[in-house]
């Protein structure tokens, strides 16, 4: 058991805060709020929790491996030009990826033991490349076992497209980042035409069309000054699902004026969304807390080993922001690749294992820390960012994480205690 | 689990609540898909 200077506790793996003259544990294994009353001795609250069997005594994964999940790139080639993109330092060449080349992965991806296939589609702008993607989906929709597709795109794509997407049943996710002022400033197209008219007829056409999507933006210092803005603006699109990041700055990879971010004023601004997402009825999605409902040791499914990301080159990565070996994390991320000549997929173990080993069990920094299973140490790629640059707390993503989490089990703890008195 | 006595001192009682933890609804899962269908990845270690 663990207390930090702020008012949280981590006992048994869980996550508690001090709220009102109260400790309050949060169990997501039991679908708990366990409040504590006239405590002065912290110990006391792990030698209740000990009494109770159902309480668990500390946290480790699990990964199922009867899932076999794999990220195509299927083009490094965009319509648009982010500011703020990872993709672009490095890239040498437009290149798109062999359909035979991705079957083959597929099929080596498939053991024994898997009984679903979970193919996403990734670029660039993924559906520059439609041909690989109808042929990768007829190619699963033949396989023995059960299938589910999701694409990541731009938004800048034409309606065939999007009805090819709506027949085939993906899970479809929009890249875009909210309001025209900021969605035009930062995510131009190719051209340096404004992108937010095609985006937003897009977002229409799948709300007119019930579809099962969501919104994925990224916020930079600018996106940041219309958080709400930009919420507001989806909410009115008829949106229901947001899934908000902060900017992905790789270190010197990709650091300009729209990656280096302020996380102090990104958690006020987050929990203003928050608030207001519940006035409009939204879901919001965010990594600080992906892992709330079901704690890990692990930040992401690259770091659980139980998914690769196939570049049009045919290397082998975990992360879809790694494409390249010029990425900085190439090192540690990319772990393999496929050998067109002898049809060989060649996944280095000792990497595989080296990813494994990044594990919040073994980062220092976070043993003593409440938060310490719900954010799982992070992203290492925006880890990495600490090392680099200005490093004043408000640099800092631990404590914007901290606060969104200490925000959400006090909301939890008042939701829970108003539900059980009505 | 509602109540429990604080060992050291006898003269100060431990009270303790337990709630059905009800998330915020605008707390969204990774996938929409998966808010209805949680893969159960957790195993509990003593």
């Amino acid at each position: 058991m663990a207390q930090t200077k702020n008012k949280t506790i981590l006992v048994n793996g869980l996550p508690g805060i001090y709220y009102r003259k109260k400790w309050i544990i949060y169990s997501p294994l039991t679908k708990n709020i366990i409040v504590f009353k006239n405590i002065n001795n912290l110990k006391k609250i792990k030698e209740i929790l000990d009494q109770n069997k159902d309480q668990p005594r500390s946290i480790s994964y699990k990964a199922d491996k009867h899932i076999s999940k794999v990220i195509l790139i299927t083009t490094n080639a965009c319509n648009l030009k982010c500011r703020y993109c990872y993709e672009n330092i490095g890239k040498t060449k437009v290149q798109n990826m062999d359909p035979n080349m991705a079957i083959k992965i597929i099929d080596k991806t498939i053991k024994p033991e898997t009984k679903e296939l979970k193919l996403i589609f990734f670029g660039g702008e993924p559906t520059l490349n439609l041909p690989l993607i109808k042929t990768c989906v007829d190619h699963a929709k033949s396989l023995s076992i059960s299938s589910t597709f999701q694409i990541s795109t731009n938004g800048v794509v034409s309606k065939n497209i999007l009805d090819y997407l709506l027949k085939e049943d993906f899970t479809i996710q929009i890249s875009t980042d909210g309001i025209p002022l900021v969605q035009d400033l930062q995510r131009p197209t190719k051209s340096g035409v404004k992108s937010s008219i095609q985006v937003k007829k897009t977002i229409k056409y799948l709300v007119g069309k019930k579809a099962d999507f969501k919104v994925r933006m990224t916020v930079t210092p600018l996106g940041l000054n219309y958080l709400t803005d930009c919420v507001r603006y989806f909410a009115d699109l008829g949106v229901k699902y947001i899934h908000i990041e902060s900017v992905s700055s790789s270190g010197d990879y990709n650091h300009n004026d729209y990656t280096i971010l302020n996380y102090k004023k990104f958690a006020q601004e987050f929990i203003k969304v928050l608030q207001l997402a519940k006035r409009l009825d939204l879901k919001i999605i965010n990594s600080t807390y992906m892992n709330i409902i079901k704690p890990s040791t692990k930040f992401c499914g690259g770091l659980c080993g139980n998914q690769i990301v196939v570049n049009t080159d045919g290397n082998i990565s975990v992360c879809y922001e790694v494409q390249n070996y010029c990425h900085p994390d190439a090192n540690l991320l990319m772990v393999g690749h496929y050998d067109t000549s002898n049809s060989k997929l060649d996944i280095k173990t000792s990497k595989l294992d080296n990813i494994l080993n990044v594990d919040v069990n073994k980062m220092k920094k976070c043993q003593n820390c409440f938060a310490k299973f719900i954010c799982s140490g992070g992203c290492p790629i925006r880890n990495r960012n600490l090392l680099v640059g200005d490093k004043s707390p408000k640099n800092n993503p631990c404590d914007a994480t901290r606060s969104i989490l200490y925000y959400l089990i006090k909301e939890t703890y008042l939701n829970s205690k108003k539900a059980s008195s009505s | 689990m509602t109540t429990a006595k604080e060992t050291g001192n006898k003269d100060v009682s431990v009270k303790v609540e337990i709630f059905e933890a009800k998330l915020p609804e605008q707390v969204g899962a990774r996938d929409p898909r998966s808010v209805q269908k949680i893969i159960k990845r957790l195993e509990c270690v003593d």
